[in-house]
């Protein structure tokens, strides 16, 4: 009997890397890993590394499952079937849990890895007249948006910013986040200031992604540390809560995570860092020899064991899926104490997380645990708002913490790992839960199919042609016979 | 803790060498089996670009797994030469040769260079090494600096009773072994940071469960007498019982611990 090299776990409907036509795939285990075989009628068979941890990636799928939220009303009909209707299309299977506003192409820095392709030569500022239209459109398609995140281009650059602000501030809107590189907070005296007369309800998602000048100049084109210094001082003086994110590319900042997360405890304003893998779109120039998925992709599953390794207050189970969009999003919640962090797992009763993950997220018996637990582990919350969330959750157990307990101090460490070309699945697709309100402001997009398909002129150049493509017979199947393992998963 | 005789430790390993055993316990011989290994190797940060120790690794059975299923290179090391010849011709079949060896030695003097492995699992075996912390200094100075070790084991809470201090309370690997809060210190002692201690005595409720009811399948067939046990072994089913009275009074439980090499 001849077998195959690997255990079948899946079918899967993917898009070819090359071209975004969609392909039939396969998910199989091997070697300890998740990988997504698929084949393109042009552009032949790839393989894929989803995740090389197969305990997390199926407790993310089979376990971490809840009922999906919805948008009040879809935008666009299905018409050509997934990804080729954003968005959202009537089978999108999660409503917005954060909303982007893109207000500017502009920006100052011209990193060599921007999935939007912004830098200063583009002058295209959006009128205000038109952000409204894009948040009239959020407000529309979620009734109370939870976050709103004001995003670019570089955000600060738009001339009207902080008119933008007060737009925001009209609408029935939870949070509002600010995507920022920070240059105008550390270099613009009162700019922090001004920004403070916006909280509570602020947050800045502030670009940080090294202490390494080598490795700022090779993401962001420039040595930002100085930026990074004098932009937190001035958030820490205005009090304005911020979460660090930092942009992780292979063998170049992957071993920083721990110290980010040690560094970020000891700065009073910050409450969190969020981790994002490169997402392959746009701009990805400052690559030797060009961009090679198999060399340069980073997994979600790879980043959370080097978080566990580099940061050991965490253990395994405090770091886990979000069951919005469970495979793509990992979270875990720690107390910030004087002497460090205190994984906040502990305070959790272990049953409960172990219960967890016997059948599905769905506490029939305890219906107020799941509604709380839900709640928390969720990307619909700024950082102001799940020191509230924390405490809920908490109170509702059984072995609730003495009163005594700050929530204010609780910290959040995220991952967010965005879909590309090469890991396109379409099952986790339609769970994707950031979104980016089009700037024609009908229609709110996947952040993730935006990047492939909808910015800029992709609808047009990329996108049309794929809608009125003609069948191609495939000219092979789509598992090969024999496969390597890359060396960077091997070595 | 008190140190046990050489020849109750070499009289171990030959008694897990008797195909009686492993129809008893299963192929995994310890409490959880499978599914606890998979558990320890998690919490351990096993990932396929580990190179793991398992210490006292017996018939090879928890390597296999972690080689298969975590993608991981694994070094098994045991005691018992007969156990590390059925282990190799096991991997050998399962076709993991290239992710698996075997080295014959004692966990007390772990024939390996300094920083070798990034992870050290210990099953079920810890608390039968004559010097225990003696074992953990030599885990910690064969795993890398980072590295991680994950224990699984019995822990103590009360004095075991008579009936189970004998030969099979030590196959058991009951007698001697240490509280929870006594893991975390020797663990402490050794050199080890981030000690993470989970009960998982469900563990012990299904395995005694199990080997009473093969036990049971053995004395309808008659074939009880003809397993190659040693005349002293004893009457087993009293002892089940005791045992069970004792963990279910909390006296005795299962534990994996897991700790960072500082």
């Amino acid at each position: 009997m001849r077998h195959r090299p690997y255990q079948y776990y899946d079918s899967t409907v993917s898009i070819c890397s090359t071209c975004l036509q969609r392909v039939d795939g396969k998910i199989v285990f091997q070697d300890g890993c998740v990988w997504m075989l698929k084949r393109c009628p042009v552009h032949g068979a790839e393989r894929v590394l989803m995740a090389d941890d197969i305990a997390y990636y199926k407790l993310a799928r089979e376990t971490f499952i809840k009922t999906p939220e919805q948008v009040i009303a879809p935008n666009t009909p299905a018409r050509y079937g997934c990804p080729y209707d954003c968005g959202i299309c009537p089978d999108h299977e999660q409503h917005g849990c954060t909303l982007l506003i893109e207000v500017t192409d502009n920006c100052n820095l011209r990193c060599p890895t921007c999935y939007a392709g912004s830098g200063p030569e583009r002058q295209t500022h959006r009128s205000l007249e038109q952000i409204e239209r894009m948040l009239d459109r959020a407000v529309a398609n979620e009734g109370e948006p939870s976050i709103i995140q004001i995003s670019g281009g570089e955000p600060t650059m738009h001339p009207q910013f902080f008119e933008i602000l007060k737009l925001v501030r009209k609408r029935p809107i939870g949070h509002l986040m600010v995507n920022t590189n920070g240059i105008r907070i550390a270099n613009e005296p009162g700019f922090a200031e001004r920004l403070a007369e916006f909280a509570p309800g602020l947050e800045i998602y502030l670009q940080f992604d090294s202490f390494r000048p080598e490795v700022l100049k090779a993401l962001r084109g420039t040595d930002l540390r100085n930026t990074h210094t004098r932009a937190i001082d001035r958030l820490n003086e205005t009090g304005i809560h911020t979460t660090l994110v930092a942009t992780i590319r292979r063998g170049l900042n992957d071993d920083e995570m721990g110290e980010i997360i040690d560094f970020a405890t000891q700065q009073p304003s910050v409450r969190g860092v969020t981790f994002q893998p490169v997402q392959a779109a746009g701009r990805l120039e400052g690559y030797e020899s060009g961009y090679d998925s198999a060399r340069d992709r980073l997994t979600l599953t790879e980043i959370r064991r080097r978080i566990l390794e580099q940061c050991p207050v965490f253990a395994p189970e405090d770091l886990i899926p979000v069951p919005c969009h469970p495979d793509h999003l990992a979270m875990a919640y720690a107390l910030k104490l004087n002497s460090g962090l205190v994984a906040l797992t502990g305070l959790i009763d272990p049953d409960f997380l172990i219960n967890a993950g016997r059948a599905t997220i769905s506490y029939e018996s305890e219906p107020a645990i799941r509604e709380h637990f839900l709640n928390l582990f969720s990307t619909h919350h700024s950082v102001t708002s799940q020191t509230e969330a924390m405490s809920g959750f908490l109170d509702k157990l059984d072995s609730s913490p003495p009163d005594a307990l700050d929530y204010s101090n609780i910290f959040r460490v995220l991952i967010v790992e965005f879909i590309d070309a090469q890991g396109f699945d379409l099952r986790s697709i339609r769970k994707t839960c950031v979104h980016i309100v089009h700037p024609d402001g009908k229609r709110v997009i996947p952040f993730d199919t935006y990047n492939l398909l909808y910015r800029d002129g992709l609808e047009e150049q990329v996108l049309e042609p794929l809608r009125n493509r003609d069948f191609v017979p495939l000219t092979g199947p789509i598992s090969l016979a024999r496969y390597q393992k890359p060396e960077s998963v091997s070595s | 803790m008190s140190a046990k005789p050489q020849a109750i430790v070499n009289c171990c390993a030959e008694l897990y060498e008797l195909p009686i055993v492993e129809f008893l316990l299963g192929q995994s011989f310890h409490p959880g089996g499978i599914k606890l290994t998979r558990q320890l190797a998690s919490s351990a940060l096993v990932s396929p670009d580990s190179s793991v120790l398992d210490v006292a690794c017996g018939n090879g059975n928890s390597a296999r797994i972690i080689a298969a299923g975590f993608g991981a290179t694994v070094t098994g090391c045991d005691f018992s030469a007969l156990n590390l010849e059925r282990a190799s011709v096991a991997s050998h079949t399962a076709g993991l040769d290239h992710k698996i060896r075997f080295v014959r030695g004692s966990a007390e003097q772990l024939p390996f260079v300094p920083q070798s492995f990034d992870v050290a699992l210990c099953e079920c075996s810890l608390c039968l090494f004559e010097n225990m912390d003696t074992a953990l200094q030599h885990i910690r100075r064969v795993l890398k600096p980072g590295g991680r070790i994950g224990i699984s084991d019995f822990f103590l809470n009360a004095p075991v009773p008579d009936s189970l201090d004998g030969l099979l309370g030590r196959v058991l690997c009951v007698a001697g072994a240490p509280s929870a809060e006594g893991y975390r210190d020797a663990l402490t002692r050794a050199g080890f940071e981030y000690a993470r201690i989970r009960t998982v005595s469900w563990t012990l409720a299904d395995m005694i469960q199990r080997v009473r009811h093969r036990l049971k399948l053995l004395a309808t067939t008659n074939a009880l007498a003809n397993t190659g046990l040693p005349a002293d072994f004893g009457d087993p089913v009293p002892v089940l019982a005791d045992l069970e009275q004792f963990i279910d009074s909390g006296g005795a439980g299962y534990l994996i611990a897991t700790a960072r090499r500082a």
